[in-house]
């Protein structure tokens, strides 16, 4: 099979997909965004509601949108207590620590009604943790996955059964990630009575590989600092020595499909021209680093730049 | 953060700042869910999106399709949970197949070869080649739908294109990404 996977992979799109302006046209639209900014407020404004006039409701659109704001259990994780274990953790290599339910988990009810819990102990053992939630009716599990450094303590997955994303992160630690927003925390409805399931990230063990890891460069990160974002291959290669890291090298690639698409991706380059410039780069496993570089500038973002440079 | 009712650093009232998002990426996450399910479904899919979108809008950053898709593709996912479709884009994908190649026998065989080696795929792998495929993201934006690193979505190409191409080695298993 000579084609271009993504050209095969492309050909079997459906083609209602190219045609939602025939499947949604205005008047839909416009309906949706009143029924939708007529709802309820975005969280973090003012809770005064308005309500759609029975008489106003449609069914055109299903009757999704929400009308009732419910109490919040609030989950965070004791930054201070994280780094401090985390510390710990990284100077005597130990990965759990057995500790009775009551002292992993602190529950409080927040002056708003919300119930805040906080993870004192986030590398108690995992059933350690699954009962502290049990204790207050909720069936949470806990697991925790290897991660670069700047995670650690961080959430990296949730998952739920209680329908439509109850359980959502919490946004509001100091890492940097590709994903966008640093969860350090969870809400769960209070009303919850589903199934959760919470990844947490730890160390990394000798031999394991990290299951989640933020940009290379960013604070906390075997690179931080470094300058190397941006800089040409020939400019890291003495500091990636210096770092006694093992380097995987990408490059970024642009395939052209018969139909004029194009579908952007990377691949393994063993040689990367000296001239060519970092665009990007993950440990993968301590000491390992996987770099994405091009032959065109990286194109300075200043934002990004900022932040995986914070404290240099 | 606030002031009187606008996010501070974005120009606007929150009704305005969410009906530019909504007008500009209304389209993208549309076709994204048309792709995936039936057009009852991508409707509900829809509104909720954008419901979701609205009631966190200062959670919302500055490029936003990637944070949009992220979140169709979870309620995406709840849809089918909730429903027991499990198959449900395998399903999707043969009905166009069948509905457009009858009288063309050999781009039939090859179309079921690649329904066929994308169903062999985990749900993550599948997703991860369709984002580049159908929906015309880069492997940056792909990451950020899927809530993964970059590092974890580079591998995911490269395993399907295996299974694609040649009875190769097995797929490795794919990294934890953020549902």
């Amino acid at each position: 099979m000579s084609q271009n996977i993504f050209e095969l992979v492309r050909n079997l799109r459906p083609a209602d997909a190219g045609r939602v302006d025939e499947l949604f046209p205005e008047g839909r639209r416009r309906e949706l965004f009143q029924q939708i900014v007529s709802s309820e407020r975005p969280i973090a404004a003012a809770p005064a509601r308005r309500r759609l006039a029975p008489s106003r409701r449609t069914r055109s659109w299903p009757s999704t949108i929400r009308r009732a704001r419910r109490p919040a259990l609030i989950w965070t994780l004791g930054v201070a207590a994280v780094a401090a274990v985390a510390a710990a953790l990284l100077i005597t290599g130990s990965a759990i620590r057995p500790q009775s339910a009551a002292g992993a988990v602190a529950f409080r009810t927040a002056p708003n009604g919300d119930i805040v819990a906080t993870v004192t102990d986030p590398f108690a053992a995992e059933g350690q943790l699954k009962a502290a939630f049990a204790e207050h009716g909720l069936d949470i599990t806990v697991n925790l996955v290897p991660v670069s450094p700047s995670l650690v303590g961080t959430v990296v997955y949730t998952s739920d059964n209680g329908g439509a994303s109850a359980i959502q992160p919490l946004h509001g630690g100091r890492c940097v990630t590709g994903g966008g927003g640093c969860a350090i925390g969870l809400k769960i409805p209070a009303t919850f009575t589903g199934k959760g399931y919470i990844t947490l990230g730890r160390p990394a063990t000798p031999g394991e590989t990290y299951e989640s890891q933020a940009s290379a460069f960013a604070p906390g990160e075997t690179l931080h600092c470094s300058r190397l974002l941006g800089a040409r291959v020939a400019t890291a290669l003495p500091v990636l020595r210096a770092h006694n890291l093992s380097v995987e090298w990408r490059e970024d690639i642009t395939e052209r499909s018969s139909d004029g698409s194009s579908f952007g991706h990377s691949q393994t380059d063993p040689r990367p021209p000296a001239n060519n410039y970092i665009w990007d780069a993950l440990m993968t496993a301590p000491g390992r680093v996987m770099i994405w570089t091009a032959p065109t500038p990286w194109p300075a973002d200043a934002a990004h730049g900022a932040a995986v440079n914070q404290g240099c | 953060m606030k002031a009187n009712g606008r996010s501070v650093g974005w120009p606007g009232s929150d009704e305005q700042r969410f009906e530019r998002l909504y007008e500009q990426h209304f389209n993208r996450v549309a076709s994204y869910l048309v792709a995936r399910t039936n057009r009852d479904s991508a409707a509900e899919a829809l509104a909720r999106t954008f419901e979701i979108a609205w009631r966190r809008l200062p959670d919302v950053p500055a490029e936003p399709l990637g944070w949009l898709l992220g979140v169709a593709r979870r309620v995406l996912a709840e849809q089918r949970r909730a429903q027991s479709r499990q198959d449900a884009l395998i399903t999707r994908i043969a009905q166009t197949a069948t509905e457009v190649s009858h009288d063309h026998a050999e781009a039939f065989a090859a179309r079921e070869l690649v329904i066929a080696a994308i169903g062999d795929l985990t749900p993550f792998q599948q997703e991860a080649l369709l984002l580049v495929a159908w929906d015309g993201l880069g492997e940056r934006e792909a990451a950020a739908v899927l809530g993964c690193s970059r590092g974890a979505l580079a591998l995911r190409p490269q395993a399907a294109r295996r299974r694609v191409g040649a009875s190769g080695p097995q797929v490795e298993s794919p990294r934890r990404c953020i549902e």
